[in-house]
């Protein structure tokens, strides 16, 4: 048995992951100029645990806690407290330092598996992609439904691959639809990709035209909730666990296929304005009930809202999943409805705001040790609520 | 039958052992270790906990716990991950394994699988172990098999063959005579995140 992958596989899987990470530094690049030269706000990420180990902002490159790095000469010097000893309203000082102390036994763990570039970029293109292809199709836009089905099929479904282990088994993907919500998914996206291919080729006969955009809106329908649901079968992640995860996920991609289905239309129908408000909504009140369940669960859950909501990931779920990716289009329909320009902001905020939020919820994601470390204090000692 | 391991964290010295003949007798690549040897006390391996009744530090060796309501199983698209009707072991076929990692998200035992690197690299040049233990193979998820090879010959897993400390039973839980039953019955003893509703085959005796 070979020791080592196929050489034609692992050039595959080393290309899309050196794409794909670079594309997701360049995002966080270009977001994080705005935010520090636009704004003069120093992200959370930033502070420290240890002062007397910070770098010299001048001379050397910035390590952040999320491990990105920025280039010297580029950083402002922290003012505010330290993250480990913050305070925080979800769990308590001695918690907080199981999983940022970089403790060896028994430590609370950030996700390495799936909160990955390859993982939040696919959810993403496989969210917008579905429920653009869907609005558009309700809307009879060919336009709109030939970028919903490139997205899907064609980026998700690169991503979908290269994140396997073993792309070259991926037919074995489809043998236990029975339980498993990874394969259910693929028979939806291999439905969703054979009938919007189907439906889009003019040549066609009509009827055959109209059953494809069936069997692929329904195939549309599973992707743009199957990443919350296999996500919700992750027992590991407290944090994945609630049943706001896959509800979050598709009525951010319903929001997000509207407004971009909008954005490539000539007019936005009243009804597609009115599915875009309702199903921003139904995102922004399920963000809030999904911070809530967190908050009320175990100590892996509480860590995982303080990131959200406190900590590394409170610029990507709050301000861009929240703020950017809900607000703006909803502020954008209501108040120039007939303006192509505000329809397209709103199109680019809607895709930024759901990339940004499954990547939060994934990198969010933390895995409790086998059993709670020893404390060294009374429990509720330190605790700040 | 249900083969099962009792491990008496009251004999248990935290030598390592068992994690090191576990490596050795399943040939697992560099940086993949199938049983671990947790310090339960300080932040650090081997130190104790300042705890308000004064020091604390115990050991907790964790590999796959061969649950009975095994939640790797149902996630695993290919049906690479399945229980084995016999004994109730969980066990890996890494011929039909596409590595999407659903098994390391579903299972609450963190640490006691790996998803293989694509170039598997070892510090051996030559191979350890089991003659006949499964091959490891890149970019596959793999875990304690209860020495699958060594069950086959009759024989005890290895973590349970060399433990100088005697800390670790094996056998059949469903077997009232067997002596891992006798000791359930007699000692108190734990199983990890029973709120998963997993119902371990790997039981701690106190």
């Amino acid at each position: 048995m070979s020791e080592s992958l196929p050489k034609p596989i692992r050039i595959f899987k080393d290309t899309v992951e050196a794409v794909v990470h670079t594309a997701s530094s360049w995002v966080d690049t270009c977001a994080e100029r705005a935010v520090r030269d636009g704004l003069g706000w120093v992200p959370e990420g930033e502070v420290q645990t240890a002062p007397a180990h910070r770098p010299n902002p001048t001379t050397a490159g910035h390590i952040m806690k999320d491990g990105r790095v920025t280039p010297p000469g580029r950083q402002t010097v922290p003012t505010s407290v330290p993250v480990s000893g913050a305070a925080s309203k979800f769990a308590d000082t001695e918690e907080i330092g199981w999983l940022e102390s970089g403790r060896r036994e028994l430590p609370y763990r950030r996700d390495r598996q799936w909160a990955v570039p390859q993982m939040w970029w696919e959810m993403a293109f496989g969210g917008i992609g579905a429920a653009t292809y869907t609005v558009s199709s309700a809307a009879r836009n060919p336009t709109g439904m030939a970028v919903g089905w490139a997205l899907a099929a064609g980026g998700k479904g690169i991503l979908l691959l290269a994140d396997l282990g073993r792309p070259e088994r991926f037919p074995r993907v489809f043998v236990r639809p029975d339980t498993s919500w990874i394969a259910r998914g693929s028979w939806a996206f291999g439905a969703f990709a054979a009938g919007g291919a189907v439906s889009l080729l003019p040549f066609l006969p009509q009827p055959v035209r109209t059953g494809a955009t069936a069997l692929a809106n329904t195939g549309a329908v599973v992707l743009a909730v199957y990443d919350g649901l296999f996500l919700n079968h992750a027992k590991a992640v407290q944090s994945w666990l609630p049943r706001e995860v896959p509800a979050l996920f598709a009525a951010n991609a319903v929001q997000a296929g509207a407004a971009l289905s909008g954005a490539l239309a000539t007019t936005q129908p009243r009804w597609m304005r009115c599915l875009g408000l309702a199903s921003g909504a139904a995102s922004g009140t399920l963000q809030a009930l999904y911070i809530r369940k967190l908050g009320e669960g175990n100590t892996a859950s509480r860590l995982s809202a303080r990131e959200l909501v406190e900590g590394l990931q409170r610029d990507r779920f709050v301000v861009a999943g929240g703020m950017i990716g809900t607000v703006v289009p909803a502020v954008l329909t209501i108040c120039a409805p007939n303006s192509k320009r505000a329809r397209a902001v709103a199109g680019a905020a809607a895709a930024v705001g759901l990339e940004h939020l499954r990547r939060a919820v994934l990198q969010a994601g933390i895995h409790a040790p086998v059993i709670d470390p020893p404390r060294t204090r009374p429990i509720g000692e330190g605790r700040t609520n | 039958m249900r083969l099962g391991m009792l491990v008496d964290v009251d004999r248990c010295i935290g030598c390592d052992t068992c994690a090191i003949a576990c490596k050795t007798e399943n040939n697992l690549p560099d940086d993949v270790w199938w049983n671990n040897v947790w310090t339960v006390g300080g932040e650090q391996d081997h130190t104790p906990a300042k705890t308000p009744g004064g020091p604390s530090m115990w050991f907790l060796t964790v590999a796959c716990q061969h649950c009975d309501n095994p939640p790797c199983v149902p996630v695993c698209p290919t049906g690479a991950t399945f229980k084995r009707e016999k004994d109730g072991v969980v066990l890996i076929d890494y011929d039909k394994c596409i590595g999407c990692g659903a098994c390391v998200e579903a299972c609450p035992y963190d640490g006691v699988r790996t998803r293989n690197a694509d170039v598997i690299r070892r510090a051996n040049p030559f191979p350890l172990g089991g003659y006949d233990v499964q091959p490891q193979q890149p970019a596959t998820v793999s875990k304690c098999t209860f020495c699958e090879q060594r069950l086959e010959e009759g024989r005890t897993p290895a973590c349970v063959e060399v433990c100088p400390a005697r800390a670790r039973f094996f056998g059949d839980l469903d077997d009232p005579d067997s002596e891992v039953s006798k000791l359930l019955e007699t000692r108190e003893s734990f199983t990890l995140h029973p709120e998963a509703g997993t119902n371990p085959s790997v039981h701690f005796l106190k």
